[in-house]
C-alpha cells in the first residue's frame, strides 16, 4: 500500500508564549495518534517514545501511549517490542480490551502461543461474536496442532460472518487433518461462491471439484495487483491440502513455494514457514 | 469505520429525548459550576469515551457530538433487563444505513455528579460500536450543559450553563479564541473556521476519527479539480473518490480581529463529496478527532460561544 506522506501537525497560538509543562508530551502524544491513523509507523513510534520520555504526560494517557506505540511496532512487525509495550499498557490498564486484542496478535507473531491463546480468549469472553478474535485463536490453536478446538473457533467465525470464505477454508483444513472433512459438504460450500471470487478455487479443491494444478493456474490468471497474493495463497492452501491428503513431499514443495514468494504481510507467509519448521 | 453518526432523524424525536439529568446539588450563585468531571479514554479509532453508571452497571459511552440521541448497545440493554419500545413517528438511520428502531428507558443514571431517575436512550446494534463501548453520549444530553474537552489532561467536563463568567477559557491566562456557534435542528454544533483563507462552516463530530471536507465545495473554493496533481488519492481509487490536498492551515477564530486565534498547520482533511459520504448537502466540513484532539475547547451553550486554545495551553 503506498504510504501517504506524513503531514506534520502542529498547533500554534497566534501570540507566541513559552510552552507549559506537559505541552510537548501531549503534542507528541497527539502526533503519535494521528500518525497511527495514517499508518505512519516510524513517526508513531518516535512520537509516542518522545511523549513517554517527557515524563509529564497526563497519567490517564500513558496506557494509550504504550498501546499506540505497541500498535505501530506490531504493524512494523517488531513483535517483541510490541509485546513489551502492550504488556506495559495492560499493567497500567488491565481491563483495556483494545490492548488485549493487540497483545494477542503481538504474542502470536512473537511466538508466545500460550499468551496469544489466553489473550484472544479474554477478548472472546468479553465479546463472544468477535470474529477476528475467533479467527486469531483458531490460527493459534492450528499452530499448536490443537485441531479440534481450533475447529470450534473457525465455526464461530462462520456463524458470525457466514460468507467469509477464509473461515470456511480453515474449517475445512482442520477437518481434513482430523479426518472429518465431508467432501460433498465442502463442494456445496464452494458452490455458494463464483469461481472468479478468490479463494473459491481453493474451496473447490477441498470439495473435490478442482485439482492442485487448476488452483495454481486460476491463481496465476490476470496481472492485477493481487496476483502475487493469490499465487502465495494457492501454494499454501494446496500445500496444506496435500499434507492433509498424506502427500508430504508434494506438500513440502508447495509450502516452500509459498514461503519463498508470499508477501510478508500475508498470514500464509507465517503459516507456510511454521509448517515447514514442523516438517523438518 | 465511521461510527454512530446519525444522519437523518426528526426534530420531534430530538425534543422527545431532551435530557433531564440534574446536578446532585444545584449552584446558587453565578460562579462556574462543574457538574461532571470524567476521565476520557481513547478507543482504537481515536474516539473518546467516558464512564456512566446505569442501575449500578458501568458503561463506556463514546462522546459523539455528531450523533443526535444518546444510545446504548443491545447487549447492555439486555444485561440491564430493560424492555425496548418501538420508535414511532420518526425514522432514524445511522451513518452507513443501519436503521435504529427501538429505545429504552434507563433508570438510576449517574454521570459524574449528575443523576437522573430515568433517561431515554436509543438502542444500537453491538457491532456498530464494539468493545469497549456500550453506547454513545450525544447532543441530546450534552447540549443541555456547557461542555469542556481537555484532551491534554484526558478530561471531559460538563458545567452548568447558568453562570455569569465572561471568560470561559478559565484554564489559560494566555490568548484564546472565542467563536460564535450555532446548533442545527438535529443538535449539531456548527461554527466558522478558516481554511487557507476561505471561511468554511464546520460541524463538530467527536464520533468521527477523521475530518472531512466536501469535495465539491473544495473544488469551488480552491479552484482545483480531480485531475489536479496536488490531489492524492486517500483510498481505493477504483471504489471511492476520496482525496487529500496539501492545505496549509486551519484557523479557529478571526486572525484579524485582534482577539486570539488558534491555527493548526497542515490539517489532516479527507476530501469526499457529501453524496459519496452520504452526508447532507449542507455540511461543508466535518471536524473529527484528528484535528479536534489538538485543541482545548469549552462550548458555552447559553452564550452559543466556543472558547478554544491549543490542547496543551495552560
Amino acid at each position: 500500500m503506498p504510504r501517504i506522506a506524513a503531514a506534520i501537525l502542529l498547533v500554534v497560538l497566534s501570540a507566541a508564549r513559552p510552552l507549559p509543562a506537559g505541552a510537548a508530551a501531549y503534542d507528541d502524544f497527539a502526533r503519535g495518534v494521528s500518525a497511527n491513523e495514517r499508518a505512519d509507523n516510524d513517526l508513531a513510534v518516535s512520537s509516542f517514545t518522545a511523549a513517554l520520555q517527557a515524563g509529564d504526560l497526563a497519567p490517564a494517557l500513558v496506557p494509550a501511549a504504550y498501546r499506540g506505540r505497541g500498535l505501530a511496532y506490531l504493524r512494523s512487525e517488531n513483535c517483541v517490542s510490541a509485546l513489551s509495550d502492550l504488556t506495559a499498557a495492560l499493567t497500567l490498564a488491565p481491563s483495556d480490551i483494545e490492548s488485549t486484542k493487540l497483545r494477542a496478535r503481538a504474542a502470536f507473531c512473537s511466538g508466545n502461543l500460550a499468551l496469544a491463546d489466553s489473550d484472544f480468549g479474554a477478548v472472546i469472553a468479553k465479546d463472544p461474536k468477535n470474529a477476528a478474535a475467533h479467527m486469531g485463536r483458531g490460527r493459534v490453536r492450528w499452530r499448536l496442532q490443537n485441531f479440534t478446538v481450533a475447529q470450534s473457533d473457525f465455526e464461530s467465525v462462520m456463524q458470525v460472518v457466514p460468507k467469509y470464505q477464509y473461515a470456511v477454508l480453515w474449517d475445512e483444513m482442520v477437518r481434513l487433518r482430523i479426518g472429518t472433512l465431508d467432501v460433498k459438504a465442502a463442494a456445496d460450500a464452494a458452490s455458494q461462491f463464483y469461481e472468479d471470487d478468490w479463494p473459491q478455487p481453493v474451496l473447490a479443491l477441498f470439495g473435490g471439484k478442482n485439482t492442485p494444478q487448476k488452483v495454481l493456474a486460476l491463481a496465476a490468471k490476470g496481472d492485477d495487483k493481487d496476483l502475487q497474493g493469490r499465487i502465495c495463497e494457492a501454494n499454501f492452501y494446496v500445500g496444506e491440502w496435500l499434507l492433509g491428503s498424506s502427500d508430504q513431499s508434494a506438500a513440502k514443495a508447495s509450502l516452500e513455494a509459498a514461503a519463498a514468494h508470499c508477501p510478508k504481510n500475508y498470514i500464509e507467509y507465517d503459516e507456510s514457514h511454521a509448517e515447514l519448521d514442523r516438517l523438518k | 469505520m465511521k461510527r454512530a453518526a446519525l444522519i437523518r432523524s426528526s426534530f420531534a424525536w430530538a425534543i422527545l429525548f431532551a435530557a433531564v439529568m440534574a446536578p446532585a446539588s444545584a449552584a446558587e450563585n453565578c460562579a462556574l459550576v462543574r457538574l461532571a468531571k470524567l476521565d476520557m479514554q481513547l478507543d482504537d479509532h481515536g474516539g473518546i469515551y467516558v464512564p456512566m453508571t446505569i442501575a449500578g452497571q458501568n458503561a463506556n459511552l463514546l462522546i459523539d457530538t455528531g450523533g443526535i440521541v444518546s444510545m446504548l448497545t443491545q447487549s447492555l440493554v439486555a444485561k440491564l433487563g430493560l424492555p425496548t419500545q418501538r420508535i414511532e413517528g420518526a425514522r432514524v438511520t445511522m451513518f452507513g444505513g443501519t436503521p435504529i428502531t427501538s429505545y429504552v428507558t434507563a433508570h438510576d443514571v449517574e454521570f459524574g455528579r449528575l443523576k437522573a431517575e430515568q433517561l431515554k436512550f436509543m438502542v444500537v446494534p453491538d457491532e456498530r460500536l464494539g468493545e469497549p463501548l456500550n453506547g454513545t453520549l450525544a447532543p441530546d444530553i450534552m447540549n443541555a450543559y456547557d461542555d469542556e474537552f481537555d484532551f491534554a489532561n484526558a478530561r471531559f467536563s460538563l458545567f452548568s450553563s447558568d453562570h455569569c463568567v465572561l471568560n470561559l477559557a478559565y484554564w489559560t491566562s494566555g490568548p484564546h479564541a472565542e467563536i460564535p456557534f450555532s446548533v442545527d435542528r438535529t443538535g449539531h454544533i456548527e461554527f466558522e473556521v478558516t481554511l487557507d483563507g476561505n471561511k468554511i462552516l464546520a460541524t463538530l463530530d467527536t464520533g468521527s476519527s477523521r475530518s472531512l471536507l466536501d469535495l465539491d465545495r473544495a473544488e469551488y473554493l480552491y479552484g482545483f479539480n480531480e485531475k489536479d496533481p496536488s490531489l492524492t488519492s486517500a483510498g481505493d481509487a477504483r471504489t471511492v473518490r476520496i482525496y487529500r490536498y496539501p492545505f496549509k492551515s486551519l484557523t479557529f477564530g478571526d486572525e484579524t480581529s485582534g482577539l486570539g486565534s488558534v491555527k493548526t498547520i497542515n490539517p489532516d482533511l479527507m476530501l469526499m463529496s457529501n453524496a459519496d459520504a452520504r452526508l447532507p448537502d449542507t455540511k461543508e466540513m466535518i471536524l473529527g478527532m484528528g484535528i479536534l484532539r489538538q485543541l482545548h475547547m469549552y462550548f458555552a451553550h447559553k452564550e452559543k460561544k466556543l472558547y478554544v486554545t491549543a490542547a496543551s495551553a495552560h
